[in-house]
């Protein structure tokens, strides 16, 4: 028994107060903080495997590029696969009207002030999208780096954009999401010349994150390193 | 910024687990979180404290320990 207060034996206190050990209880719970999330996403996955369609998470910061590098994606792929996209944003329906643009079907999901995707969102944006067996649904999250790394929405492959007008830096300062990703594109490297960008330096720092992850370097306006990207999606397509 | 997310998919935990074992109370939740889940330890206590306000969590301390890699889980609850 402690000398000082008396807990231990009988857990009598010398301040008189006994613990409530009567009515308090421990209970095991041992669950996922994202179980429900993931419940969303398994169910999404099974949806997609459903109609063998190849579902991608392009995640990045604000203005990496990721519409005009889905636009440019569409122009090369359509006609050969069946494509269907999912924009994520806070808020405007303008990202969905450029896909749309290119005659592809696209969902806008307005987050609110909610600052990423998730599983039971992507849900309902599913249900309003008449996917074709045998495609790629490409799902653009809101442009953060941090929060969409946790959610998983059903995909194959998260894949983060990165444009070289960002530093090379920020697989180290975000690592969340380049340890979550399976692929990196570094874009806009049509701007190269006109920055002090290093793409060593930035490879290295991503594959430091995730030893895993591959790297394409490209250029959605250029059409530089578009080639690789297309045949990494018609490899996972296959 | 999405701790307050998080909060809520535990307070939607936490609201079941008071039904399928009888309990009114949530004194303490002991959560599992490694360094690659993406949340910030301030951020994820202020959200709890207020996603939890009037709820059966009211005032409930949060104890968080480290786990590997993007673990995130509520190990067990001290309940009343």
């Amino acid at each position: 028994m402690c000398g000082v207060c008396g807990c231990g034996e009988g857990e009598r206190r010398i301040d008189g107060r006994v613990p409530r050990l009567d009515t308090t209880r421990l209970v095991r719970i041992e669950r996922d903080i994202l179980a429900e999330n993931n419940q969303h996403a398994a169910a999404n996955r099974a949806r997609l495997a459903a109609l063998n369609t190849l579902a991608l998470n392009l995640v990045s910061s604000p203005g990496s590029g990721k519409t005009s590098l889905l636009t440019a994606t569409i122009g090369r792929l359509r006609g050969e696969l069946p494509l269907a996209v999912i924009e994520g944003d806070q808020q405007t329906d303008n990202d969905a009207a450029r896909i749309r643009e290119t005659g592809v079907q696209a969902v806008q999901v307005n987050t609110g002030k909610g600052c990423h995707l998730d599983g039971h969102l992507v849900g309902h944006a599913l249900d309003e999208l008449t996917l074709e067996a045998g495609g790629i649904l490409f799902i653009e999250n809101v442009g953060n780096l941090v929060c969409p790394a946790a959610f998983d929405l059903g995909e194959a492959h998260k894949v983060v954009i990165l444009s070289v007008t960002e530093g090379e830096d920020k697989p180290l300062k975000y690592p969340d999401m380049f340890y979550a990703a399976d692929l990196m594109l570094l874009n806009k490297t049509d701007l190269l010349p006109y920055l002090d960008f290093d793409v060593q330096a930035c490879m290295a720092y991503a594959r430091r994150i995730n030893p895993d992850i591959g790297i394409i370097s490209l250029s959605a306006r250029s059409g530089e390193g578009m080639d690789e990207w297309i045949q990494w999606l018609q490899r996972g397509r296959a | 910024m999405h701790e307050l997310s998080l909060c809520r998919g535990i307070l939607r935990t936490l609201e079941r687990s008071a039904v399928d074992e009888g309990f009114e109370r949530v004194l303490r939740v002991r959560l599992r979180i490694g360094p690659m889940a993406a949340v910030d330890e301030r951020a994820l206590r202020f959200s709890f404290e207020v996603a939890g306000r009037g709820g059966l969590a009211e005032g409930a301390s949060l104890a968080i320990e480290p786990g590997e890699g993007n673990e995130m889980r509520i190990i067990d609850l001290e309940v009343s």
